[in-house]
């Protein structure tokens, strides 16, 4: 079930000269082999965390796709798959609509659309950074006569840069800059212009509490919009309209001529449904993929958990969920049905073939006005199964969040067992080191030995025998190191 | 064989089935016994060193106990390369230990598995 670990201990050669060093090496080997057992556990356990948590993060963002598509479907029931047009885009568009209940509305008379103000100074100015701009330092702006003092007393400010920058700092909505014409000996002009549209007047004084002097502008003030609805005049400083129409936002676009009218649509769209149906079934598919691959023979390293029966489950309660009522009692009945006997789903739009669920395409309206009812909402009918999911899938509750917590836990065992495990190994590398060491020390002595041994006994057979009658070659190991 | 001969013979024998019998790997034990051999063998080096300066061939007796001395010897001497060698394989597992070890420590202080509900 886990994975093997490939990085396993090499046994050491051993290089003995005895009889028994085949023993030895059988002794080193089997030493080697018990002392990667828990280091090839820890592996293997930190490979099926990993895996686990791969594949639980896909389950859950699968999961989680699949409950907001659930969730849109139920929003779909509230708002009973209503959406905007326009019979006109050339003198008005729909901009969105929360609108719950079918309607319609006919504009007249748009004699005028929303500009913003914009000005330019009537006199240029020979230069943008060295020109004087004010008298004495000091200018206003009035914004629909409310009076800003525009400072321009300090250094390299006095000029149409430094106003520029001056007002803009303000931040009153209006943007100022500095046009460069090109021609003449004046070819610096300030330019005014309101943020937003409506009818707004922009005026510029100098020395305001001196010889207030106006600043000739030229320009427009800018406009409301005018429109009629349902025989009412409406003025709006923004072509963009959200308070006249309930549920809906629209935006001007251009004025009528005579007798011209646009019509604004509040109307039930079914292809709304089937359109997250199809998406629906497409997110189902992919959670029961990922489920298929944790159940039976083949299982991957969730088979068995929780979460998977778990999500089996909300699974199951999306397929079997029967509203109390109305001609659209289930999923089949919109066209949504099992392919086969491996849990694929699927969504006949048109196909007539009698052995698929009806086909979407071919409801009736009150079966479309009955499909919204088994819809719901987010808190009710088929939309609120989307709770189901999320107990699952969401981020911070979710089951599958809880569990990858456990792993992290787990994985933080693990790491804290390769901590002790190191220390332990980095303790007997020491103290192996000085045996080793010691060890060379003390057959170096003994060869030492033995050599005097064997040197005495020849230099004795020598001067005894002239020759040397014994077998006193001293050993001399044959293994390295 | 006089008794100055015999007693070396003997301090030789027991300091070398005293280096034999030492089964534990006492560093200070295997140490000691090693020194108090050296001792034997550098008195026996000498007394034999003395016996040719005087012309007295040793006997062949006192020749075959210095020889299975030196037998005892190469015993110890090959128990103890082989225990050098098992020492030596195990620093190496420890090793390879280690290495595995910290390849794992640094492969779990990866990224914790980032989580999206977001679809």
């Amino acid at each position: 079930m886990g994975t093997t670990s490939t990085s396993a201990l090499t046994p050491l050669t051993f290089s003995g000269v005895s009889n028994y060093a085949s023993d030895f090496q059988s002794g080193i080997n089997r030493a080697v082999s018990i002392a990667q057992l828990p280091i090839t556990q820890l592996q293997n356990e930190e490979s099926d965390i990993t895996t686990k948590e791969q594949l639980a993060t896909s389950l859950q963002s699968a999961v989680a796709t699949l409950a907001t598509t659930v969730t849109n479907l139920g929003n779909l029931g509230t708002n009973q798959g209503i959406t905007g047009s326009s019979s006109d885009s050339s003198l008005a568009e729909v901009d969105s609509t929360s609108a719950t209940t079918p309607g319609s509305y006919t504009i007249s008379n748009i004699t005028a659309l929303a500009t913003a103000a914009a000005y330019t100074t009537t006199n240029g100015y020979a230069d943008a950074t060295t020109t004087a701009v004010s008298t004495t330092g000091t200018m206003q702006l009035d914004i629909n006569g409310t009076p800003t003092t525009i400072d321009l007393t300090g250094s390299g400010d006095n000029n149409l840069n430094g106003l520029a920058s001056a007002i803009n700092a303000l931040n009153l909505g209006v943007t100022a800059s500095v046009i460069d014409t090109g021609s003449g000996s004046t070819p610096y002009y300030l330019s005014l212009s309101d943020n937003a549209t409506g009818q707004n007047t922009i005026e510029l004084v100098d020395d305001p509490t001196g010889a207030d002097t106006q600043v000739a502008l030229s320009g427009g003030s800018g406009s409301n919009a005018s429109f009629e609805i349902a025989g009412q005049t409406v003025t709006s400083a923004s072509n963009t309209i959200s308070n006249v129409i309930p549920g809906m936002t629209f935006t001007l676009t251009g004025t009528t001529t005579g007798d011209q009218t646009v019509t604004l649509t509040a109307g039930s769209d079914s292809s709304q449904i089937s359109n997250q149906l199809q998406n629906f079934v497409t997110q189902y598919n992919a959670v029961q993929t990922l489920l298929q691959a944790q159940i039976g023979s083949n299982a991957g390293l969730l088979t068995g958990d929780p979460m998977i029966t778990g999500v089996e489950s909300a699974l199951q309660s999306l397929l079997s969920y029967q509203a109390p009522d109305g001609a659209i009692p289930n999923l089949t009945s919109l066209g949504v049905g099992m392919q086969d006997t491996t849990g694929v789903l699927s969504f006949n739009q048109s196909d007539t073939d009698p052995t698929l669920p009806p086909a979407f395409d071919s409801l009736s309206s009150s079966q479309i006005a009955a499909a919204f009812s088994f819809l719901g909402s987010s808190t009710s009918g088929f939309g609120a199964l989307a709770n189901n999911l999320a107990e699952f899938s969401d981020s911070v509750t979710g089951e599958i969040a809880a569990q990858e917590s456990e792993w992290q836990t787990d994985t933080t065992n693990i790491n804290t067992q390769i901590t002790n495990l190191t220390n332990q190994a980095n303790q007997m590398q020491t103290t192996l080191e000085a045996a080793l060491q010691s060890a060379d020390s003390q057959i170096a002595q003994l060869q030492s030995q033995q050599q005097l041994l064997s040197e005495s006994i020849q230099s004795e057979n020598f001067t005894a025998f002239g020759y040397n009658n014994t077998n006193t070659q001293s050993f001399t190991p044959s293994s390295g190191g | 064989m006089s008794p100055e001969c015999q007693e070396l013979l003997q301090s030789l024998a027991h300091t070398t089935a005293c280096m034999a019998r030492i089964e534990r790997e006492d560093p200070s034990e295997i140490g000691a016994a090693l020194a108090e051999r050296s001792r034997a063998i550098e008195a026996i080096r000498r007394w034999i060193a003395a016996e040719i300066g005087s012309a007295r061939p040793v006997s062949p007796e006192v020749m075959a106990r210095l020889t299975s001395d030196l037998e005892t010897g190469k015993q110890v001497l090959l128990r103890r390369v082989m225990a050098r060698e098992i020492t030596r394989a195990d620093l190496l597992r420890v090793g390879r230990e280690l290495q595995m070890l910290r390849h794992l420590r640094d492969s779990s202080a990866r990224q914790p598995v980032s989580l999206n509900c977001c679809g």
